[in-house]
């Protein structure tokens, strides 16, 4: 499995985005450059989980704003700042939702149901192709939100640990536990 | 939360599309707009609040503490006068003489035993102000037993002295303003608008000399001091203060100053 390769930076990189980050602590018009950096990530992040593009790009646009205005809190404790924009994000986005501003969405690729199938073990049918459909759909929205980050979007566990704000071997363990659940809604309905 | 729909091989945006959507200088704008000002920010306010009431508590408790200790000192000269009286066993007056320079000078006389350098320099004092006369000290006999009941009180570690607005200690009447001469030469003690009674008070005046306080334990206002007064203080402001006086229950309250302008 790939992993996201703007997550995993070189140590100059991290150098480089740190130099943004203090001189946009002082002077907020040099929060250009890492919002150009991370625009996309952001919007792809939100977009993925609902349906509406321009919400999403409203919400992105949200973040971006939260980000600007709390960054004298950041610190930077080793990670990437995008870790910190993805918890805003993250949280932005249940905001929409609890607001019912926006609809909770899942968004699959075809070749990452055949993906997934490998994943449980299962012949790369059509028929298993729909039935893993239907059962992830009836997927809890927590243990949807593990599959489609490490899956879908390819994350490395590192990555799931730092935006859910849980270790690395938690996020091995709870999307191991969500695979399993999408096993037995797959075998019930078979 | 619940999941309401699961899209398959959705139309993908391009990089170039999400791009052209970036508008940094409007989230620049709202950002700068949804900001909330410091003052408004809660922790603004609990950092405020607390340095408000820190700062007034500050103040209060200085306060407090200047009085008390004010007290405290007049308690501690009472307490001394008493023990040195109760040695002698004789009668005896007592009278502080306090100037405006750094060094005060408290003098205790006693007119039958003054062989000390203490008593010596006490007796040169009180010859400058003519109070060795028989006629002069017997004003100060009746303070003296005012002292035993304010010492008493000391001993027996009552409460300080509060200040009180009702009280309003007046020399012929007045407590604040023009008195003139002939007033304050009929007159001869500081009364109290209500039952209180006079025990002590300072006085301070200028003596042709230096400015002159003197600490007297009584309600009468010695003849020479009022002689001096008129001789020297004439369109001169006179302050009493540090008056004390006893009420019905015994009890020692401080009352409000007298402020007095001497006019012919």
């Amino acid at each position: 499995m790939t992993v996201n390769p703007m997550y995993h930076q070189t140590n100059q990189r991290m150098e480089e985005e740190l130099s943004w980050i203090r001189r946009a602590q002082k002077d907020p018009e040099s929060f250009g450059p890492l919002y150009k950096k991370y625009h996309e990530q952001i919007f792809r992040y939100i977009y993925q989980r609902m349906d509406d593009e321009e919400q999403a790009f409203d919400i992105t646009s949200q973040v971006f704003m939260k980000a600007l205005n709390n960054l004298h809190k950041y610190e930077y404790r080793g990670v990437p700042f995008s870790s910190w924009l993805y918890r805003i994000a993250k949280s932005e986005l249940y905001q929409s939702f609890r607001d019912r501003k926006a609809e909770r969405t899942v968004n699959i690729e075809s070749y990452q149901l055949f993906e997934m199938i490998d994943e449980i073990e299962e012949d790369n049918s059509e028929m298993n192709k729909k039935q893993l459909f239907a059962s992830l759909a009836k997927l809890k929205e927590k243990d949807m939100q593990l599959i489609e980050m490490r899956f879908f979007e390819k994350r490395s566990f590192k990555e799931m640990g730092e935006i859910l704000e849980i270790t690395e071997n938690n996020a091995k363990v709870k999307t191991f536990r969500a695979i399993e659940k999408l096993k037995q809604l797959f075998n019930t309905k078979s | 939360m619940e999941i309401k729909k699961v899209n398959l091989d959705r139309q993908n945006l391009s990089s170039s599309y999400i791009e052209k959507k970036q508008d940094f200088n409007h989230v620049l704008k709202s950002a700068k707009m949804t900001k909330i000002p410091t003052w408004k920010s809660p922790w603004f306010y609990g950092a405020v609040g607390l340095s408000t009431v820190a700062i007034v508590a500050v103040v209060l408790t200085e306060n407090n503490f200047k009085n008390e200790t004010n007290d405290n000192t007049a308690t501690l000269k009472v307490n001394k006068k008493e023990t040195e009286e109760s040695k002698s066993k004789k009668p005896s007056s007592t009278i502080e003489k306090k100037t405006t320079a750094v060094n005060s000078i408290v003098a205790v006389y006693n007119p039958k035993k003054n062989t000390s350098s203490f008593g010596e320099k006490a007796k040169s004092n009180l010859i400058e102000k003519d109070f060795s006369s028989e006629e002069s000290l017997s004003s100060f006999i009746e303070p003296i037993k005012i002292i035993e009941t304010s010492a008493e009180i000391a001993i027996e570690s009552k409460p300080l002295p509060k200040t009180i607005s009702i009280g309003q200690p007046s020399i012929a009447g007045i407590a604040s303003g023009i008195i003139n001469i002939e007033a304050l030469k009929n007159t001869s003690i500081i009364e109290s608008n209500s039952s209180f009674e006079i025990t002590s008070y300072e006085i301070q005046y200028f003596n042709g000399q230096q400015d002159i306080t003197a600490v007297i334990r009584s309600n009468k206002i010695p003849e020479n001091i009022k002689e001096q007064i008129i001789e020297n203080n004439l369109n001169e402001m006179i302050f009493i203060t540090g008056i004390k006086g006893v009420d019905e229950n015994g009890k020692i309250r401080k009352l409000p100053s007298i402020n007095l302008k001497l006019s012919k």
